[in-house]
């Protein structure tokens, strides 16, 4: 859409389904190709937006495991992958910028290099877990708590030792 | 106050005629709605400024009268109810060149929207803000609005109203809108003059324009407002507040309605302040608020 005080680009933004120039338009032929364009559109957000952060620690190759995490969690695994490496584990992260529309492709990209993923997470249904399952062809371990308090890089350690032990 | 600011680019005349900046959009309220009278003032003072449409941005929120923009030449945003004022002000602040104005009803800015309207006039937003104030919900079909009277029987109160209705001249008056006026939207002329100095005003200007709702408010129809409105006295001092609000309380008393200008000052606009501040602390005198707000973007 032009910015105001573009010649010859007047037009009305407006919450309404509405038709090429402008006006509210209801029928079902106009919904349908709104709709077709909406998602159209945000299908290239993907595009717009930083790729998600791949965490490979100098790991080369296939990882024995990869930790899928977002938000404040983030800050946790880096801590827990850096502990595990240190202790010889090769193991990777993985942290979306975007969750919705889901770049599947970094994903699958991601679960290529990993033998087996965890996704920890803070909320009790394993919300980006069951995303990813939905929209991947991946097969994330979900682990959650929900009890108000942050994983410690601690649980995600222990964690990880016991699925690779 | 001499703060950096893009030319008024709305000011560069253009010659247009009123019809001019009515669209294609036929305009449709109910029959006898006192709605048209705004949008003929509107487009009236339209025209005799000289606004160049493609600078001009109408805004509205919700209500048969947010409908308005739809019939104007100009960008314009139909937004959500009660939020035409805080998106005009993002539109102000990031193109202070524009001409931004905003219509709306009585439900729309003083119901839900209500929590806005101090602090567009605090802050001096330079915008002209219309209320087109029918004293009752119009769209949902007759419900008590801040403004109705109390004796007002609408969906919401069968057996007439329980609360006093408010004064949006004398609220707006209160928390310091630089230029404030009335007057019945019937009178196109006078609504077309208001428009125009509210407009040419550099500040926040808010305009009732008193508006009938045959459909759905008894009480306040065409006649009742006609005969109630009165202008302020020739004598009256534009520049003093307090004289603004006596005249309006004292109008109120004998049961009329003070019209006219009422209220007019001269501060520095929150663009203003803000250009001020960003080169006192030494930023580019033709920063743009808008490659400010995308360094912030993901
Ligand atoms: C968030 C939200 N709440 C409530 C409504 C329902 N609603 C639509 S218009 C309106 C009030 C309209 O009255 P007013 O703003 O005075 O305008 P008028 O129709 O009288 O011109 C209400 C409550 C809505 N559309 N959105």
């Amino acid at each position: 859409m032009a910015d105001p005080g573009t010649p010859g680009g007047i037009h009305i933004a407006t919450g309404l389904e509405h038709n090429e120039v402008g006006l509210p338009s209801y029928t079902s032929a106009n919904h349908e190709a709104m709709q077709d364009k909406r998602f159209r559109k945000l299908k290239g957000v993907v595009h717009d937006v930083a790729p998600a952060e791949v965490d490979t620690g100098g790991v080369a190759g296939m990882a024995d495991l990869g930790l899928i995490a977002w938000g404040s969690t983030i800050g946790v695994v880096r801590e827990a992958l850096q502990r595990l490496r240190a202790q010889g584990y090769k193991v990777k992260g993985f942290y979306p910028k975007l969750l919705h529309p889901l770049p599947a492709q970094q994903f699958e990209d991601f679960g290529a290099s990993c033998k087996r993923l965890l996704l920890p997470e803070v909320n009790f249904q394993g919300q980006l877990a069951h995303f990813v399952r939905a929209e991947t062809s991946l097969r994330p371990e979900s682990y959650t708590i929900c009890g108000g308090m942050p994983f410690t890089p601690e649980m995600i350690v222990t964690r990880v030792k016991e699925i690779l032990a | 106050m001499n703060a950096p600011m893009q030319p008024n680019m709305h000011f560069h005349k253009v010659e247009l005629k009123p019809k001019d900046y009515k669209n294609e959009t036929t305009a449709f309220w109910c029959a006898g709605c006192g709605h048209y009278g705004v949008l003929t003032g509107l487009l009236r003072a339209l025209s005799e400024i000289g606004v160049d449409p493609n600078y001009l941005v109408n805004v509205s929120g919700i209500g048969c009268s947010s409908r308005l923009p739809y019939f104007v030449q100009s960008y314009k945003m139909h937004t959500l109810h009660g939020r035409a004022g805080p998106v005009a002000t993002g539109v102000q602040l990031a193109r202070p060149d524009l001409a931004v104005v905003v219509t709306g009803g009585d439900g729309d800015g003083f119901s839900i929207g209500g929590g806005h309207m101090p602090h567009m006039a605090r802050k001096n937003i330079n915008m002209t803000y219309i209320l087109m104030d029918n004293r009752v919900y119009g769209l949902t079909k007759g419900q008590v609005s801040p403004t109705s009277q109390q004796a007002m029987k609408a969906s919401t109160t069968p057996y007439g109203g329980v609360e006093d209705g408010m004064d949006p001249v004398l609220y707006m008056l209160t928390y310091g809108a630089t230029y404030v006026a009335q007057a019945f939207a019937g009178n196109a002329k006078l609504a077309a003059q208001l428009i125009k100095g509210g407009m040419e005003h550099k500040g926040f200007a808010f305009i009732n324009l008193l508006s009938q709702c045959p459909s759905f408010n008894e009480l306040d129809t065409a006649v009742t407002f006609r005969n109630a409105c009165e202008l302020v006295p020739e004598g009256h001092d534009t520049s003093d507040v307090s004289a603004a609000m006596l005249a309006v309380h004292k109008a109120k008393q004998e049961g009329r309605i003070a019209s006219g200008l009422l209220y007019k000052t001269e501060r520095p606009t929150l663009d203003q302040n803000m250009a001020q501040l960003v080169q006192n602390v030494g930023g580019h005198k033709d920063y743009d608020l808008r490659k400010i707000i995308d360094l912030s973007r993901p």
